[in-house]
């Protein structure tokens, strides 16, 4: 897995790579290889770094080592003492929609393109195990009530985006366009123009955009959604309830100073369902909605 | 700061995203969001600070009721300011009312016959087998603190802080520096502390002339000064200590002089008649033999004459203070105890206890016990016997009396993640004490300290500001 | 007096440097607000005010307060 490949280009070289369950590319408008080589190597090993310490997968991970506590206290470093204040900002200016302890309706939605639709009983069991307000957060502690479980998933790759970003830019690398599975930033000078973006959905490309620096993100279900009786069900769960979000637009793509941001308010956009653009508007950003 | 259906979210995320990525966002206007804001800019002006990218504020309210029946009532309103600039930089900043009617003992005990007794203060009256009580009593102070630390290296950290207080008759002002130094994988650290305070006293009748009749009248007697002046001067040295991942233990010596007037200038003592003593001698307060008529039909034991008290002019105090506190799965539990002496005489123990038991996620009650007792400093005196020598120094104040008090009290309160509290208490606190040594003839038939009882409510709240 | 509390205190540390070894990542407990160890600032400052106006001794803990002239 920690292995990355670096190939040229019309405009100079491009870093492949493979991290959390995506892949990642680190464009570079340069014709030093060895710059490139160099910035790849920065940019795969923040990303994997990330992704060792975020993941709830891994068994190792920060956070899988506060959600096994069994509802003992745990102490978090900086970096996700900073991350969780991000979280707990967050829940607090969605009112609630931005919740990072909404994982737990993994267990009975399941987005494979099915129909398998859960019972609303199976739903409303996990009710009580949902609710960001109800974990002990006392930066830097952080105490998760046994059943419950926090997931940096909604924010993790934006996040290892702008710090990947930070990296080269902090070498003074020329300019780079990183992508982590559609999570983008592009940092120094771009090429002539802006680079050039295209959002694609069903293979094909349904919005394109040029950016010639910052942050963009793309929230949406492509490709993970429940079709029953006719009815499309989207990814995105309204963690009040439970159930999936209803008319909210198929994609929605957000600019702005950093990844993170961008993709904090796509993701609400779409939680807003079919008010998403008066949402967006009123956030005054660059967007793109599909 | 909920949001409303489509409301616009940018200022406050941005600001969280600024947290996260300070050099993405440039750092916006500055607003006019605190009062203190001219405050931070001296300490930046001396170059105490660096300017913060975002400084998180914690306020604390606070407000004291204290009610001695009868006696004594107090208002105390408390404002705390603490700023965290990050990397360990603190500013603290508290500022305090404490506003004070009521009765206080004047210094002279119960008497078999009715007592009047005119001083500073105005004439006071009290009936026989009555505590004599200074009525118009009545203060407002206002203290003031500022202490600002920040680390000098890797495992030091220095801090300095300035205190000031103003009351009707009083004011004091002082400067402490503290040095924290961590060892031992932050598991041990050592602390030095130094303040110095320059106090002012300023009796609206001036310093009276103590321990002397005045002559003519039982009036006060002239005063010698408009104002007298104290330095009180502390030495900490301190160990805290991480016993395990759950306890902590902390050991602290500290020496204290007080150098300067330390009398009371409101309190008296009495002078007692004495059967068996020289009539018409040189006796205590008076300096000059008495009329007879002073004298005619008085009891060992009947007050003759008042004058004002009068203290040593040093103290050294010497302290050892150790606390303990621990945490049960939620709960927290903490002892102290406390050991005093002093050149005046006086040891006192005190020990403290309250233990935080967590009745769910955010509720807690916190019972609270403390006992607390001092034996009497050498120059305390119930009364002065008629006829003696006059002394170096005598006080009738029934602080400075051997005592024994006892707190029982009940704190209840609800904490949030995010920081903010609020918590309730109520305390009872009972002072005793014995019958004093040196009672003279019907005296000894009299309680001539009466036990008192006061009652406590504390409201507290704290709110965190996060930008 | 004074002579023997530095040979406590010096013998204290040397005992516990000898034995207490919690790592940085254990005290998660010990970070929390109710375990600091000088406690509430603003309650102890009231707590020490009405002591310091009803008995004879003070201080201790931290700096012996005064500047008050109720005592």
């Amino acid at each position: 897995m920690a292995d990355y490949r670096i190939e040229r280009t019309a405009y100079g070289y491009r870093g492949t790579f493979h991290a959390m369950a995506s892949t990642c590319e680190v464009l570079m408008h340069s014709d030093d290889d060895q710059c490139a080589e160099r910035a790849t190597h920065k940019v795969a090993n923040e990303a994997w770094r990330i992704e060792r310490k975020l993941s709830r997968y891994r068994a190792d991970s920060d956070i899988s080592h506060i959600n096994n506590a069994q509802g003992e206290v745990v102490q978090v470093d900086d970096e996700l003492a900073n991350l969780l204040d991000f979280c707990d900002q967050g829940y607090k200016m969605s009112g609630g929609l931005f919740d990072i302890t909404s994982g737990v309706l993994r267990r009975v939605w399941r987005f494979d393109g099915s129909d398998r639709v859960p019972q609303a009983q199976e739903v409303q069991t996990l009710l009580p195990l949902i609710g960001w307000h109800k974990i002990v957060w006392d930066k830097p502690s952080i105490e998760v009530p046994i059943g419950m479980q926090i997931d940096l998933g909604g924010i993790g790759k934006e996040y290892a985006v702008d710090c990947a970003a930070r990296l080269i830019t902090q070498e003074g690398a020329q300019g780079t366009l990183i992508n982590f599975g559609g999570d983008i930033y592009a940092a120094g000078d771009a090429p002539a123009g802006g680079w050039h973006v295209g959002i694609e959905m069903d293979d094909a490309i349904v919005n394109s955009m040029r950016l010639p620096q910052g942050g963009l993100a793309t929230s949406g279900d492509a490709r993970r959604f429940l079709l029953k009786d006719g009815v499309r069900y989207s990814h995105i769960l309204n963690p009040k309830n439970g159930w999936p979000v209803r008319n909210a637009p198929r994609s929605v793509t957000v600019a702005a100073d950093t990844c993170l941001e961008a993709g904090f308010i796509a993701s609400l956009a779409l939680l807003h369902g079919k008010n998403a653009r008066s949402f967006l508007r009123a956030q005054k950003v660059q967007f793109w909605i599909a | 700061m909920i949001a409303r259906p489509h409301g616009s979210i940018r200022v406050p995320l941005r600001a969280a995203c600024r947290t996260l990525f300070p050099e993405r966002y440039p750092p916006p206007q500055p607003s006019a969001k605190f009062s203190l804001k001219p405050l931070v800019w001296v300490a930046m002006a001396v170059g105490l600070i660096r300017p913060a990218a975002a400084v998180e504020w914690q306020k604390d309210i606070a407000v004291l009721f204290y009610d001695e029946p009868g006696r004594v009532r107090a208002v105390e309103p408390v404002y705390g300011l603490k700023g965290d600039f990050g990397d360990d930089r603190w500013l603290n900043l508290k500022i305090a009312l404490d506003s004070l009617t009521g009765a206080s003992p004047n210094g002279i005990p119960p008497a078999a016959r009715p007592q009047t007794i005119s001083s500073a203060s105005g004439s006071t009256q009290a009936a026989a087998h009555e505590l004599p009580v200074d009525t118009n009593f009545k203060d407002t102070r206002i203290a003031f603190n500022a202490h600002w630390q920040q680390p000098v290296n890797e495992n030091t950290i220095a801090g300095v802080g300035i205190t000031f207080s103003t009351e009707y008759d009083y004011r004091s002002t002082g400067l402490n520096l503290t040095i924290d130094r961590a060892f031992n994988k932050n598991n041990t650290t050592l602390s030095l502390g130094v303040a110095t305070s320059y106090d002012t006293i300023f009796p609206h009748a001036g310093i009276p002339r103590p321990l002397t009749y005045g002559g003519g009248t039982f009036s006060q007697p002239s005063p010698t000064d408009p104002n007298e002046r104290k330095v009180v001067s502390d030495l900490l040295l301190s160990l805290s200590q991480v016993i395990s991942a759950n306890i902590l233990w902390a050991i602290t010596y500290g020496v204290t002089r007080a150098n300067g007037y330390l009398t009371d200038p409101y309190k008296l003592v009495g002078v007692f008649y004495s059967t068996g003593q020289p009539e018409g001698g040189a006796n205590a307060c008076i300096g000059q033999p008495l009329p007879s008529s002073f004298l005619q039909g008085k009891a060992a034991g009947d007050p003759v004459v008042y004058c004002y008290e009068k203290r040593p002019s040093d103290r050294l105090q010497q302290s050892i203070y150790t606390g303990w506190k621990q945490y049960f799965t939620g709960d927290v539990w903490d002892i102290a105890y406390r050991y005093t002496h002093n050149d005046w005489g006086m040891d006192t123990h005190m020990i403290d206890t309250r233990y935080a038991w967590r009745l769910s996620r955010n509720w807690f009650v916190r019972p609270h016990l403390r006992y607390y007792q001092q034996s009497a400093a050498h120059f305390y005196r119930i009364g002065l016997a008629y006829g003696d020598p006059i002394p170096h120094d005598a006080s009738g104040d029934n602080r400075l009396a051997k005592m024994t008090a006892v707190t029982t009290g009940l704190e209840i309160g609800q904490r949030e993640a995010s920081g903010r509290q609020w918590h309730i208490a109520l305390e009872i606190y009972r002072q005793n004490w014995p019958h004093p040594p040196g009672a003279i003839g019907v005296q000894n038939n009299i309680d001539l300290i009466p036990d008192l009882q006061s009652l406590m409510l504390r409201f507290g709240m704290t709110l965190v500001d996060k930008h | 007096m004074k002579r023997a509390q530095h040979i406590i205190v010096i013998t204290a540390i040397l005992l516990l440097q000898a034995c207490v070894n919690v790592q940085p990542w254990e005290r998660a407990v010990l970070a929390k607000k109710e375990m600091s160890p000088q406690g509430d600032s603003i309650i102890n400052g009231l707590d020490d005010h009405i002591y310091f106006s009803k008995e004879g001794s003070s201080g201790g803990r931290s700096f012996g307060g005064g500047g008050c002239g109720c005592n």
